[in-house]
């Protein structure tokens, strides 16, 4: 969670297939992190 | 008549928003988004990662509020695959993935589950850490059914959520 006190940078936008990927990205770090 | 198993119908106690619910039906097109904050919220909630429980973190610090549900996808997680697919930030935030969520009929409730399609998101750098925000529709809102791609949405409304995003220094 963000915004408001300190600055934030919004490298850019990305479309549907990029942000899968983030998705799964972050659901492998949850899996190396967490366990399955 | 055999009896069914409760535990293999339903949880007997409260899952945790974060650990216990499903990241959603397909990932990573539909997923789960589990939402701390509506539009209409003028204070800033987040989930305690200890009880699972929605706190308070502070009121929101500018007149401009959130234009979609903002939550986050059960069982993930921003750390170094997240921040490898950016070009500055050299380690994720440490949070659950946040999604922000349009709906056309106004959902004024927080602490529920709003299963959703994902059409797009914006990279964010918060302090150095990987702080990505993924965009996403109500799955089974006809308003959207046609809006695939972030390209699609209206772009009052993703103008919005930059402006909500963005610094207001």
């Amino acid at each position: 969670m963000i915004h408001g006190a300190q600055p934030v940078e919004i490298e850019k936008t990305f479309e549907v297939d990029e942000a899968e990927s983030v998705v799964e990205a972050a659901m492998e770090d949850y899996m190396d992190s967490f366990g399955g | 008549m055999s009896k069914k198993d409760p535990n293999a119908v339903f949880s007997k106690y409260r899952p945790h928003p974060w650990h216990g619910i499903e990241v959603g039906k397909t990932p990573p097109r539909l997923v789960n988004a589990f939402i701390e904050i509506s539009p209409f919220d003028g204070i800033k909630y987040e989930i305690d990662k200890e009880s699972g429980f929605l706190k308070v973190d502070r009121p929101q610090l500018s007149s401009s509020l959130p234009p979609a549900l903002y939550g986050f996808i059960p069982q993930t997680y921003c750390d170094k695959r997240v921040a490898a697919l950016t070009t500055n930030a050299k380690k994720g935030d440490g949070d659950p993935l946040d999604i922000c969520v349009f709906s056309e009929r106004p959902i004024a409730r927080s602490d529920i589950i709003v299963p959703s399609r994902i059409i797009g998101g914006f990279r964010m750098i918060d302090k150095g850490e990987a702080d990505d925000k993924i965009i996403a529709v109500v799955e089974s809102d006809p308003f959207y059914f046609d809006v695939k791609t972030l390209a699609e949405l209206s772009p009052v409304l993703r103008n919005r959520l930059e402006h909500y995003l963005r610094p207001t220094s």
